[in-house]
């Protein structure tokens, strides 16, 4: 690997713009899927799905954790494939 | 400097090649396990004591990394620090699974959920979440800065007084890794001792053995290798005796999926005992009773015994706990150290993926055993004649895990007179299934390796803070590149001695400081590296007023409500002390970096070249930029 290219301003500012939507975006699904369902597991628990999970507890020990792995993949496949093709941050072969 | 300059990045075709290669390795590694196992149990069949079943795995493990070890020796300092930045994505995943997830994950993880019901999932979602913010702000800037240790960063970030913040940041990576390796050597004493009937100061030594010889001879090089192989062994371990248990209670050998009946079965257990529910949330009470066992055992006079219920039913604490987790997990120095291993950016985006998907795989599984167990304690040994208890209990009882008090002497277990200490939950579970003794022995082998893995990474960045950003960077910037390797060494060896002999006490301080380790880290690194990375006109007299001001809000809060509940916002505990060293990090960071004169251009010229995910870092050259010390390289050269 080289060292990094110097790169326009207008072209780094608008993949960096570009970046940040992606990552509020995730992030807005990360914070959602930890901080807005344990407030309500109690009521939650009522609800039974699958084998018999109480649906609070299920939601905090099995959804959101899956959710963030998968999370995480969208990131990186979406940065490395798509945005950073875009802006041609591509390594040399 | 002949060798320093051997570093070559792979390109993308090599790296793939490398891949294949490690997977083949990997994959004989599995199946020789797994025959391995096999064999053992057949000879387990044929009469071989148990003894010299449990002796062959520890043998066979340890042997294994010293093989890796050996096998990896390395005179380059790139090769030593960060193994050559060549790992690729899916391996250093791996190891970063086995560098995460600790004696604590493997053992007391399920146990705490056993105890706690769901303010346990607290520790699940904080400690798996955390990866989301080190996958989307820190890791491919890590990656991108290419450097040696998380010092470095701050100090190269924060050039302007590198010195000092390479002191501030060494010295807090120093206590937050110290403590927490101890607890790894304590965690290999017990399992030592548990399943082998070794005393407890010999398997602190067979396991300081077990780490050095990971580490000592080739650094993050073997040890990145060893972690590998060990998240399998790890795996497999902690996966076996729950599916098997699964599907001797349910029929379906799919734990994680059918503990969803055993939580419906304990909730109609609970009711007709009347006992509180299991599933539900928000039921700790703040008290000081682990602050008075801490006292009594170092001397102290303790503190009354105060409980405060107050808050019980809000959510504060779980919410609060969660973010400190999540903070604390993206601030850890060993964590974050993994993703300087990998060749580019990219990778490291990738990798962080590929970790946690490792980390998940145990995490999805430790309430399925939590909730087994339960299930088994309700259905099958509360209310029950003491008289007629199942098996399994026996040996556990022995061993002061399981502790039964027929307090009203009617010769029926009641709930409240059974005690469990929460490692019994995994430790027992291959019993509880009717397993056979050599898969108690894989655990322990899992467990061990969990262990190690973790004390290794943590050991690294003991001995790399002092050895290269305390010695080579402040003391003695023109320390001959063998001298530097030397002083490495040395540290390696003698931080190692140091934690096993402050494991021999076991003291119930320790386990106290490795939970607040998550605060510390979030309140010290996680702002810095963050607003570091995203936040140009972030300073070094932001950065050093942040993370000193930072650890003393958190030290308060911690120290003031483990002694005295009484002392506490909106209910919170001391294990959340972080919410409020990180405001005031945050808070510390931004005020005074906007009150102080900019970072300088090249500082800032730096940030923007993070943003580019590819190319290694252009950095100032030798002795130009203010605050490095003349005749030596930034770190990411050498």
């Amino acid at each position: 690997m080289a060292s990094t290219p110097a790169v326009d301003t207008a072209r780094l500012e608008a993949y960096w713009r570009e970046h940040w939507r992606l990552i509020l975006t995730l992030l807005a699904i990360w914070f959602a899927v930890t901080y807005l369902h344990p407030p309500f597991a109690a009521s939650l628990n009522n609800i039974k799905i699958l084998t018999g999970f109480p649906l609070g507890y299920w939601l905090s020990s099995q959804f959101s954790i899956t959710v963030y792995v998968i999370l995480i993949f969208i990131y990186a496949l979406t940065m490395n494939n798509v945005i950073d093709k875009k802006y041609g941050f591509e390594e040399e072969e | 400097m002949a060798q320093e300059a051997g570093y070559t990045p792979l390109t993308r075709a090599q790296i793939s090649v490398f891949r294949r290669r490690l997977a083949k390795y990997y994959g004989a590694f599995f199946i020789f396990l797994i025959v391995f196992t096999t064999v053992l149990y057949l000879l387990e069949r044929a009469g071989l004591p148990h003894r010299f079943i449990g002796y062959a795995f520890i043998f066979l493990t340890l042997a294994l990394y010293a093989f890796i070890g050996i096998l990896n020796f390395t005179r380059r300092l790139d090769e030593y620090y960060v193994a050559g930045r060549r790992v690729p994505a899916i391996f250093n995943g791996m190891a970063t699974g086995a560098d995460w997830m600790s004696a604590a994950s493997f053992i007391s993880m399920a146990g705490t959920l056993w105890l706690l019901g769901y303010d346990g999932l607290a520790y699940i979602m904080g400690w798996t979440g955390g990866y989301v913010l080190l996958a989307l702000l820190f890791a491919p800037y890590i990656r991108k800065f290419g450097q040696f240790t998380i010092p470095d960063f701050v100090a190269t970030r924060y050039g302007e007084r590198a010195r000092l913040a390479r002191l501030v940041a060494a010295i807090c990576a120093i206590i937050v890794s110290f403590t927490y390796v101890t607890a790894q050597v304590t965690g290999v004493g017990i399992i030592m001792s548990r399943f082998f009937g070794l005393d407890y100061r010999v398997g602190v030594f067979v396991g300081l053995a077990g780490v050095l010889v990971c580490s000592f001879l080739g650094g993050m090089k073997s040890i990145t290798w060893t972690q590998v192989a060990q998240y399998i062994i790890l795996i497999t371990a902690y996966l076996i005796p729950v599916t098997f248990l699964s599907a001797k209670l349910t029929g379906v050998p799919f734990p994680q999926l059918m503990y969803g009946r055993a939580l419906s079965e304990i909730t109609q257990l609970e009711q007709a005992m009347q006992l509180s529910s299991y599933v539900q949330p928000f039921k700790q009470a703040l008290s000081n009773a682990s602050a008075i066992a801490s006292f009594k055992q170092i001397g102290l006079t303790p503190p009354e015994p105060i409980t405060v219920k107050d808050w019980v039913g809000t959510p504060w604490e779980f919410l609060a706990l969660t973010l400190c987790l999540m903070a604390g997990t993206a601030g850890l120095p060993h964590i974050l150290i993994r993703y300087y291993t990998v060749p580019n950016p990219k990778e490291a985006r990738i990798s962080v993926g590929w970790s946690l998907f490792f980390i998940w795989l145990l995490y999805v599984t430790a309430p399925a055993y939590a909730a087994f167990s339960r299930w088994e304690v309700l259905k099958n040994v509360v209310g029950q004649p003491i008289a007629s208890l199942p098996a399994w209990t026996a040996s556990w009882i022995k061993t002061g895990l399981l502790t039964i008090n027929d307090a009203n002497g009617d010769g029926i277990l009641q709930y409240s007179e059974l005690r469990i200490v929460g490692d019994i939950v995994v430790l027992a579970t291959p019993e509880i299934a009717g397993l056979p003794f050599t898969i108690a022995a894989l655990v322990a082998a899992g467990g061990l390796a969990a262990a190690l893995s973790t004390a290794d990474g943590l050991l690294l960045v003991v001995s790399t803070a002092v050895a290269h950003d305390i010695y080579a960077k402040i003391i003695n910037p023109n320390a001959s590149y063998s001298r530097r390797f030397l002083v490495s060494r040395i540290m390696i060896l003698i931080a190692a001695v140091l934690a096993a002999l402050a494991a021999l006490p076991r003291l119930a301080l320790i386990v106290q400081i490795v939970a607040w380790a998550f605060s510390l880290a979030a309140s010290t690194f996680f702002p810095v590296v963050l607003l570091g990375i995203f936040w140009k006109r972030a300073n070094a007299n932001g950065a050093i007023a942040g993370m000193i001001g930072g650890l003393i809000a958190c030290v308060v809060y911690m120290v003031g409500n483990y002694i005295d509940p009484r002392f506490n916002v909106l209910g919170l505990s001391h294990l959340s002390a972080g919410i409020f060293g990180m405001a005031a990090n945050f808070f510390l960071l931004i005020v005074v970096s906007l009150a102080t004169a900019p970072a300088p251009k090249y500082i800032q010229d730096m940030v923007d070249q993070l943003r580019i995910p590819v190319g290694e870092m252009r950095l100032p050259a030798p002795g130009t930029a203010p605050g490095t010390a003349p005749g030596v390289a930034p770190a990411g050269q050498d």
